[in-house]
């Protein structure tokens, strides 16, 4: 418990080690709390990485709190340590349960994304932004439309052709020989600019003011460089012929100095220098190998700092097309967010961005920290430092030997320096010291797993790597190798929960095979299956298969799907993947573009067309594929500009009416929602396939979702195709249910998950190294570890060494994590090719250490039964509700379109009239004068610009008018009503232009302005007023007018 | 004053249509009582109670909305005063604000006070601002009172003193002056009409509301009595005695309440006690098409409004202003106009559904024409003239359909589209002008085109015209913009805040209505959708005017905003017997608080209330293609069949690629991208054409090697392919294959010829190899003499061997085994892997015969072009290890026939690869077999 102010501190929490349950226990301590400062649940922020994680922590917070109002066993006991009395508790989670429910809004449970999101929306003038705008979480199909357009104009007249032309040669040079010849390099290129906006928009690192000017030092240094390599290979190649040098038996050096003088240097950058390659070399010829060795040296070096040249320059101009369209569509990267405000945060006030956001935060909870990135990091540390100076605190939760975001900025080395700094803070100089707290209970896995686990990364590892490596590099001084200490790996020791002494079984299965890749795989793959349910007594719903990468888990996949094993693979959930939605994306694209036979042949041999078709005609297959069939012909007799829709038109006419002819009228003018909507009917989709309700539920979801955006048929089939900038789960089925099935996911997925038995796939590759890095403000391309091999290049080899280092760490985490994902069975297959010469498997250290270990075969059987099974027979499916369309069917012939120009003319002049109760005849003059203010005023007000003397001269026919103007005259007894409300018996509510009642009689003046009125409709409409009138005023006698303007007609209408 | 408290279990609407009949017991005319709602719905609902209990005609009361009450009262107190609209007052301040220049500096956004675009976010939102503080009566001095806090505040505090001065010395009007004035200046004579007075539904009052309602009160107090001046409120019963029964479903995404919806919905709940409530408008239309689709018009209602922004109409002109954006002025007068961009503008709905003598099918048929026909042309950019006359004229000689009308009709036709969307807008003067055209292609679309036909078109079209005729008619219609992406942005900005009534009269059935439509109206059955934090309660953000600064003004907050909802919500299902809520749980959303709070409610009570979940039925088992059998028509069409080497290659790979490829002939449609067969086709033609002229040529030297030649004629070829204007991407790929060429000409053939004697004996040299009951047909790239050996090339644009390489020792065993225990496997199967291609052999078996070469003096090889470096080494020989390819050709010949006799076998059906990783990934046939999933 957190008892002195400011507090920071950080919380190692090895992976099943109760890491949300210590999380949320302290965030609710915080509040029940009578010693704690500023515990108020508005002064309290947790921040996660998932939204998904907010609403669990949120969801456990109340859960807790109703716990402890409930008076639960466990609950008390746990917060009882904290002085509460167990009546208090009850009141007190009471309060704060009422308090959260009550101001919601301050039960701040956030993504590290949405706060600073936050903070930037409180500030977004300072940023230069105004109003309402739209931040992307992805932005690749963003980035990819500004490069087309920034692209689309260019060519050798344009001012940049130079400089791309050279960044396409620079981009040859450097490719591997392996690689195909960039025949479209657009697309490489923005490769390039992508991976270096990237970069740029998520570093920290400030880059250097005169960068340009030192790149255009390094290109003379380069030119120079590759002058003096090519004279010293001259010259050696020279000595080698004419001295007759001998050279080591398969040495390549001559054929590279061959491709050198050819001006192939990129050969250089695998040429071996660490010996020299001459037989008995004399002195000079060391001397000359010495030099050749340095220029080699330095045209690498400079090669790696102007690599980025030519695509910064490129990327300069981009980012301006870039700029104009985030203005234009109203748009921002939330990497830009974070970097903004990165650039202003010194600037910024931290009392006002508090005012701003509402409250103060006083006490920060950080989840998941070893995922936050240094752009995030270095946002938070000041307003946690301005927090911690005012006597908050910060509590750290993370767990960096399961760091394995990497790839999306993460750093876990964040937390490791925090740690290493915590007896002398620099980052938050308000504290003391950090406190440092692990915990070291694992309450999931069994005993034997966490032991298989401890000693696999503290032994044998260890042990394995230090036998493969001599690179000083790769060792901390104690002769660990790095990768097993910079995350922690090394320590990663646990107790086991008591309940789970004796408890676990770990196999390492080596499937080896000779050519017969697959089928050996698939066999050992079910069998593994069929073990660790049968002979371990497990059901399909307590496995998990994990993979490493989403290819292996379809191909697992598809092996289980031949065996008919149900599973759950969370690669396969998109529901571009399914049959049905494919041919649904076939009909509109026929629909959007009929002569598109392709598309319209595809969907006739579709399974939707298929079933619909049925009954409709006989040997319905064999008829359409005879149809297609003889269109070949047709095609071949050059009659191709006739669409095949056509063809079937008149070859099914049933056909067409029942299914295409409605739809294909209707694609002009419906939305894309409607559309698809109608064809969901039209083809009985779900009730044809059932089996299919999630995804065609799901196609509807996106389709509502790409709408809102504004996009029509053309756009979605790109979108479709593109995948949009949406998270990767945008287009997946949601979570299946009520099977008793297997789940299949990547390790990444199941991060944070527990199964009771695993089975992993060791398909892991050694990640590649990033190539392109900021450093000390300038951009380095990193070459191979090859052409580093030399003492001229020591220091880009410690930083390529450091790169490596720290990458294999997370190669290393991900396999933590896949390890310590099993409750109590873990199953390692470690596929491999039999005798090859290199070790097997041959990609992964790791996996190839694993592979050296024997694990005994045992008997096992569960001895776990309470794991919670999944949800299989909580709720049914939506039972089958679709239901033919009645209302809202367009009417195809056209009633009169109204104009809409004649109704607003007529609206306005009934307003004009409305204000007229009477009229001076006596003084026309003054009243026109009134009434052309009227008109003034109303077109000002209503912004139209009806012409004030065309109306006038319509109001003056109409008041000037013989037999009107005596209802416009005061006379004694008169009332008149304008706009006279009259409601009839069913309250619905009718309105009369002017009601004029003298003593007895009651007149009703209708006004008719418009050209095309109706004399009948208008008609009924009065003898609805009489009738309506007399059952209000017996007796009297009414008496109804309609004056039709254009011809300046009265109808006069006896009651 | 009389306030009248009422249960949420009772209707305040009836009870007041009871009161209001109760105090006129005389005659039918109510007109004398003013009954005043925060809205305008009750009104509907309290004339038909009224119709309800009195059962005939009668004059009803003045029913009206606060905001109606206030304009009419506003209207007497200062009738010269005009109203601005939203977008003028934003003008309007966007012109005060340019007399304080420093303003942009001190928020550090410089580009704020350019122009009206740039300025008109951020003014909608200080004028909301300030429209609030006018309606607290909050003086600008507060602003100086916080500006040590909020520095820009010293700044507005000017700014909003001097708005509301301009208003007056200008006679303008806004929503909040005219609280303020009226609650200043309302004096007794303008009540004189009204004899009794209701104040219904209100709940949480402004400053100036209140100061008018004193003052109503006071009148009515002492003109009548206490009982004139009534005010009607619903009380917030927490303890209920009867609560009603409650629901909670949860639903893995939106359409899931909408399908269960649907479900509960029987039809004998379809009257005006049964509502539908929608927090946010995206469900209306999923809502519209699953649910109230199947029934009768006038079994429900629909009042709520709808982003004109999300209908198609907005989505035509967003295609218009990324074409015009995307255009440029090439020449004088002449304007070119990338062909993507054109395509989406004819391709648009509305667009390619214009009229053409009444009937859309001919524009129909004329746009995707010159959609083919651009695609086939691949050009990337076309004038606009061009299109009107060449392109036309082309398009229409290809195509029978558009030959019944005349050419001039057609020309004519696309020339006025042009017009009326394009052309108009080149020269653009202001503001109105901008609108006027705008209102123009509106009016367009409307009279001639299928546009109309949507049942819901109206209304948003003439919402639209009225927004444009608004902007066009208003102070700030001379208003110009640099350019013409300016215009776009400021009406796309203000349409952002346009919605399109959905007015719901008369009364009748089903209520849909949007939350706050349902203030102070009780119903029965209440299914309440949506119900997710952000959407419900919605989320309120101001940093403008921040919460604390807000409670320091007595301004209501976030938090007061969100008790209000609160309040309402609770009334509405508290009022009801039977509720459903419904929400969404998809990992991504959090369920509304209110249900938590509902939950916990009965929680504490001790009571059970359980969360109903929705789950979809879905497979997820990975589709496999079925077996094709052979059919008659199938077996006299491979009998004549003449093979290509491409074709056995793709048989090869999968035998259901080759049916539907060479059997149905099924051939995807272009797209606009250059890919690599395209490349491949430009650079083989580049290098036919350059060899074509050593022909007859004995030998080439290197002088013969012309690369200025290459560059010459690979431009011809691209300006041939795809017309004048080389540009983007289409440049770069020239350049490369400019530059590719050259390589191959220089550094590998250059080679060749120091090498050896070179001739060209035949470019695009055709063959026909007949072997036993089947023929063979095809191309060859190149046949050259190189001193004694004559060699069969095929350039191949990839570097990798393995797409061509044999494992000829393999072989025999395979095929051993297949002769044996044939049917157990299909040949294709048993070959993957072995043979990647059959193309050379086949080429050497055909040269061989055609010219009667002996096979030790042919040499077969691919040249394998797209290699990072061009040298010796792009030369691939799949027979490069053997003394004599006279042995392997044999062996390859009988797979040939072997694979021929499977292919024309009839009790072999067409199957699909095993090897789907490597044979579906990239196949155009995907969908047809359900092979996505290999991705």
């Amino acid at each position: 418990m957190v008892r002195d102010f400011p507090n920071l501190t950080i919380v190692k929490a090895s992976a099943g080690s109760g890491k949300t349950y210590f999380l949320t226990k302290t965030f609710l301590e915080f509040l029940l709390s009578e010693k704690i400062p500023y515990n108020d649940l508005k002064n309290i922020l947790a921040i996660t990485f998932s939204n998904n994680a907010a609403i669990e922590i949120k969801e456990k917070i109340i859960a807790w709190l109703k716990n402890l109002y409930f008076a639960k066993e466990q609950a008390i006991e746990e917060f009882e340590k904290i002085g509460l009395k167990k009546e208090d508790l009850k009141t007190k989670a009471e309060s704060i349960i009422e308090k959260i429910l009550d101001s919601y809004s301050d039960f701040q449970v956030r993504t590290i994304d949405s706060f600073l999101t936050k903070i930037f929306k409180a500030e977004s003038l300072k940023f230069g932004y105004a109003g309402d705008f739209q931040i992307l979480m992805n932005y690749e199909n963003f980035l990819y439309r500004a490069f087309e357009i920034f692209l689309s104009v260019f060519n050798e007249k344009s001012p940049l052709a130079e400089e791309i032309l050279s960044l396409i040669e620079n981009m040859e040079e450097t490719l591997p020989l392996e690689s195909v010849y960039p025949w479209n390099p657009s697309k490489r290129i923005f490769m390039e600019i992508r991976n270096l906006y990237r970069i740029i928009i998520k570093s920290t690192e400030n880059i250097d003011e005169n960068l340009f000017e030192k790149l255009k030092k390094y290109s003379e240094d380069y030119e120079n460089s590759k002058k003096s390599l090519l004279s010293l290979a001259e010259k050696f190649y020279e000595e080698i012929k004419v001295r007759e040098l001998k050279l080591h038996s398969r040495s390549n050096f001559l054929r590279k100095l061959e491709a050198l003088i050819k001006g192939r240097y990129k050969e250089v950058f695998d040429l071996s220098v660490t010996k020299i390659p001459i037989l008995s070399p004399p002195e000079d010829i060391v001397k000359l190998w010495n030099r050749f060795r340095k220029a080699r040296a330095d045209y690498i070096r400079y090669y790696s700092k102007i690599y980025c040249k030519p695509y910064i320059t490129v990327l300069l101009s981009f980012e301006e097309v870039l700029k104009r369209l985030k203005l234009k569509e109203q748009k921002i990267f939330i990497d830009d967010v974070n970097r903004l405000i990165g650039e202003k945060i010194d600037y910024l006030k931290i009392p006002e961005i508090y005012i701003k956001l509402g409250e103060r935060i006083y006490h920060y909870f950080i989840d998941e920290f070893q995922d936050t990135s240094p752009s995030q990091w270095r946002n938070l540390k000041v307003l946690i430092e301005n927090s911690l100076s005012e006597g908050g605190s910060l509590l750290i939760v993370g767990d960096t030997k399961q760091a394995i975001y990497g790839f999306r900025g993460a750093d876990y080395t964040i937390m490791s320096n925090l740690i290493k700094e915590a007896n002398r803070p620099k980052d938050f100089p308000s504290v003391r010291f950090y406190k440092i707290q692990s915990l070291i209970n694992n309450y999931r896995s069994g005993d034997r797993i966490i032991k298989f686990v401890e000693k696999f990364f503290i032994e044998e590892l260890k042990d394995y790597l230090q036998e493969q490596s001599e690179k000083e590099e790769f060792f901390n001084r104690e002769n660990i190798p790095l990768p097993l200490t910079l995350s922690d790996l090394w320590e990663c020791k646990q107790i086991p929960h008591e309940k789970l002494k004796d408890i676990g079984y770990v196999k390492i299965e080596k499937i080896e095979y000779e050519d017969d890749e697959e089928s050996i795989q698939k066999e050992a793959f079910i069998n593994l299956i069929r073990k660790i349910k049968e002979k371990h007594n497990f059901y399909n719903r307590d496995i998990a298969v994990l993979a490493f990468k989403n290819k292996t888990l379809h191909q697992l996949s598809a092996w289980l799907n031949e065996k008919g094993i149900d599973f759950i693979s969370f690669s396969s959930l998109d529901i571009r993947n399914r049959k049905i939605i494919g041919e649904l994306l076939s009909l509109l694209k026929f629909l959007f573009s009929p002569i598109d036979n392709f598309s319209f042949s595809t969907f006739l041999l579709s399974e939707i067309a298929r079933r619909n078709f049925e009954g409709f005609i006989k040997n319905q297959d064999g008829e359409i594929e005879k149809f297609l069939y003889s269109l070949r012909a047709y095609e071949n007799n050059n009659f191709a500009s006739e669409a095949y829709y056509v063809r079937f038109r008149d070859n099914f006419p049933t056909l067409w009416e029942k299914f295409f002819s409605s739809l294909f009228k209707k694609v002009g003018y419906l939305p894309l929602y409607d559309m698809v909507s109608e064809i969901y009917m039209n083809f009985r989709l779900f009730e044809l396939f059932p089996e299919e309700e999630g995804a065609l539920i799901k196609f509807l979801e996106i389709l509502l979702m790409f709408e809102e955006k504004g996009g029509g048929l053309k756009d979605f089939i790109e979108f479709y195709e593109t995948s949009g900038d949406e998270d990767e789960t945008f287009w997946d089925l949601g979570k299946p249910f009520g099977k008793d099935a297997i789940t299949l996911m990547t390790v990444h997925k199941a991060k944070g998950l527990e199964f009771p038995a695993i089975l992993l796939w060791t398909d892991m590759d050694t990640s590649r190294l990033d190539r392109i890095i900021i450093h000390r403000g300038e951009f380095l391309r990193l070459p191979s570890e090859k052409a580093l091999d030399e003492e001229y290049l020591s220091d880009l080899k410690r930083i390529r060494e450091d790169i490596y280092n720290k990458t294999f760490t997370e190669d290393l985490n991900k396999l933590y994590v896949a390890l310590t994902r099993a409750k109590e069975v873990l199953y390692i297959a470690i596929p491999c090719k039999k005798g090859t010469k290199k070790p097997c498997p041959r990609k992964n250290d790791a996996v190839r250490c694993l592979f050296n270990l024997e694990t005994p075969e045992e008997e096992y059987r569960r001895k776990i039964n309470d794991y919670d099974s999944i949800e299989t027979h909580h709720y049914s499916v939506i039972p089958h509700i679709y239901s033919p369309t009645k209302a809202l069917q367009p009417s195809m012939i056209q009633q009169a379109m109204p104009s809409l120009n004649e109704i607003r003319r007529g609206q306005f002049l009934h307003q004009i009239m409305a204000t007229i109760e009477y009229f001076d005849y006596t003084r026309p003059e003054e009243e026109f004068f009134h009434i052309k203010r009227i008109i003034e005023k109303l077109n000002f007000e209503l912004k139209t610009s009806f012409d004030l003397e065309l109306i006038l001269e319509e109001i003056t026919n109409l008041l000037q008018n013989q037999t009107l103007q005596k209802y416009f005259i005061p006379l004694k007894d008169r009332v008149v009503f304008t706009e006279k409300e009259i409601s009839d018996e069913k309250g619905a509510l009718h309105r009369i232009d002017r009601l004029i009642v003298d003593g007895e009689k009651l007149t009703i003046l209708e006004y008719k302005f418009g050209k095309n009125f109706d004399e009948k409709e208008a008609t009924e409409q009065v003898n609805q007023y009489i009738k309506l009138l007399s059952s209000l005023y017996k007796e009297r006698k009414i008496e109804g007018l309609i004056y039709f303007s254009p011809s300046k007609r009265i109808k006069k209408i006896r009651g | 004053m009389k306030k009248i408290l009422i249960s949420p279990k009772e209707n305040m609407i009836e009870k007041i249509a009871e009161y209001i009949i109760s105090c006129n017991s005389i005659d039918l005319d109510y007109s004398e009582a003013t009954v005043v709602f925060p809205n305008k719905r009750p009104k509907y609902f309290l004339l038909k109670y009224l119709g309800e209990k009195i059962s005939k005609p009668f004059f009803p009361p003045h029913i009206i909305s606060m905001d109606e009450f206030i304009d009419e009262t506003f209207a007497l107190i200062s009738p010269d005063y005009k109203n601005l609209t939203i977008i003028e007052s934003v003008y309007l301040l966007f012109e005060i604000f340019q007399k304080y220049p420093d303003f942009a500096e001190e928020i550090e956004n410089r580009d704020l006070l350019n122009d009206f675009e740039s300025f008109f976010p951020f003014g909608l939102k200080i004028f909301e601002c300030f429209e609030e503080l006018k309606i607290e009566d909050v003086q600008s001095q507060i602003f100086k009172y916080y500006e040590s806090l909020i520095s820009f505040y010293a700044f507005l505090s000017k700014v909003y003193e001097e708005f509301y001065s301009t208003l007056e010395t200008k006679k303008f009007s806004t929503r909040a002056f005219k609280y303020w004035r009226v609650s200043k200046d309302l004096n007794p004579h303008l009540l004189s009409r009204t004899k009794r007075f209701l104040l219904c539904g209100f709940h949480g009052l402004t400053k100036t509301e209140k100061e008018i309602i004193a003052k109503i009160n006071d009148f009515f107090e002492k003109q009548y009595n206490s009982e004139a001046f009534s005010q009607w409120q619903y009380f917030d019963e927490q303890n209920l005695s009867h609560k009603p029964h409650i629901e909670i479903i949860e639903s893995p995404d939106r359409h899931g309440q909408i399908f269960m919806l649907n479900h509960l919905l029987s039809d004998n709940i379809l009257e005006e006690k049964t509502l539908i409530v929608l927090p946010s408008e995206d469900l209306l239309f999923p809502l519209l098409k699953n649910v109230i689709s199947r029934f009768e018009e006038d079994k429900y209602n629909i009042s709520m409004g709808y982003p004109i922004i999300r209908t198609p109409l907005w989505s035509l002109f967003e295609t218009i202003s990324n074409f015009l954006y995307s255009m440029f002025e090439y020449e004088k007068n002449k304007y070119l106009i990338p062909v993507r961009e054109y395509l989406k503008f004819i391709l648009h709905p509305y667009v390619k559904n214009i009229f053409f003598e009444k009937d859309s099918t001919v524009t129909r048929i004329l746009f995707h024409s010159i959609e083919d026909y651009l695609t086939e042309q691949e050009a990337a950019g076309v004038l606009l003239e061009d299109m009107e006359e060449i392109i036309i004229e082309k398009v229409y000689s290809q195509t029978e359909e558009l030959k019944k009308y005349s050419l001039f009709s057609l020309k004519k036709h696309i020339k006025k589209i042009h017009q009326v969307f394009i052309r108009d807008f080149f020269q653009i003067k202001d503001l109105k002008d901008f609108s006027y055209k705008c209102i123009n292609i509106l009016r367009y679309i409307y009279e001639r085109s299928t546009a109309s036909y949507h049942p819901l078109f109206f209304p948003f079209y003439s919402n639209m015209v009225n927004i444009l005729e608004e902007i066009s008619n208003s102070l700030l219609s001379a208003v110009q913009f640099k350019d013409l992406s300016g215009y776009f942005n400021l009406l796309k900005n203000y349409l952002r805040s346009i919605r399109t009534p959905f007015e719901g009269i008369p009364l009748r059935g089903l209520q849909v209505l949007g939350f706050l439509e349902t203030r102070n109206l009780s119903f029965k059955n209440i299914f309440f959708l949506d119900l997710n934090e952000e959407i419900f309660p919605p989320l309120y953000e101001d940093y403008i005017l921040p919460l604390r600064v807000r409670e320091a003004l007595g301004l209501p907050t976030s938090r007061d905003r969100e008790k209000l909802i609160e309040y309402y919500f609770r009334t509405l299902i508290n009022g009801a017997d039977k509720v459903y809520l419904f929400y969404v749980e998809d990992g991504k959303r959090e369920r509304s608080r209110f249900i938590e709070k509902i939950i916990w409610d009965r929680e504490k009570n001790l009571e059970t209330i359980t969360v109903k979940k929705i789950h979809y039925r879905m497979s997820l088992s990975a589709q496999k293609p079925t077996d094709i059998k052979k059919e008659e028509h199938h077996l006299n069409f491979l009998k004549d069949f003449l093979f290509s080497p491409s074709s056995i290659d793709v048989y090869l790979k999968c035998p259901i690629k080759f049916y539907y490829q060479y059997i149905l002939g099924l051939r995807e449609k272009k797209t606009k991208e250059v890919d690599a067969a395209e490349i491949g086709s430009i650079v083989h033609e580049v290098l036919a054409k350059f060899f074509r002229r050593f022909l007859n040529r004995k030998k080439i030297s290197k002088r013969d090697l012309d690369i200025d030649l290459i560059r010459k004629i690979t431009e011809e070829e691209f300006t041939r392919k795809y017309g004048n204007f080389i540009s983007g991407s289409l440049f770069l790929i020239r350049e490369q294959i400019i530059k590719r060429v050259s390589e191959i000409i220089q550094n590998y053939y250059g080679e060749v010829i120091s090498k050896n004697d070179l001739s060209i004996l035949a470019i695009e040299e055709p063959f026909i190899l007949n072997l036993t009951n089947f023929s063979i047909t095809g191309k060859i790239d190149i046949v050259e003499k190189r001193c004694e050996k004559t060699f069969v090339i095929d350039y191949k644009t990839s570097g990798r061997k393995d797409d061509y390489k044999i494992k000829i020792e393999k072989i025999p065993e395979i095929i051993e085994w297949y002769k044996n225990e044939k049917k157990e496997e299909y040949l294709s199967n048993l070959l993957s892997g072995v043979i990647a291609s059959l193309q050379i052999p086949i080429y050497l078996l055909a040269i061989s015969k055609q010219k009667s070469i002996p096979l030790d003096e042919l040499v077969g090889i691919y040249l394998l072009i797209g290699k990072a470096y061009i040298d010796e080494e792009i030369e691939f020989n799949p027979f490069k290890n053997f003394s004599t390819i006279e042995n392997p050709l044999e062996i390859l010949t009988g797979v040939l026939e072997i694979l021929i006799e499977e292919i024309k076998n009839p009790n072999i059906p067409f199957y699909a690869t095993k090897n789907f990783e490597r044979n579906c990934l990239y196949c155009e046939f995907q969908k047809i077999c359900g092979t996505q999933w290999v991705n």
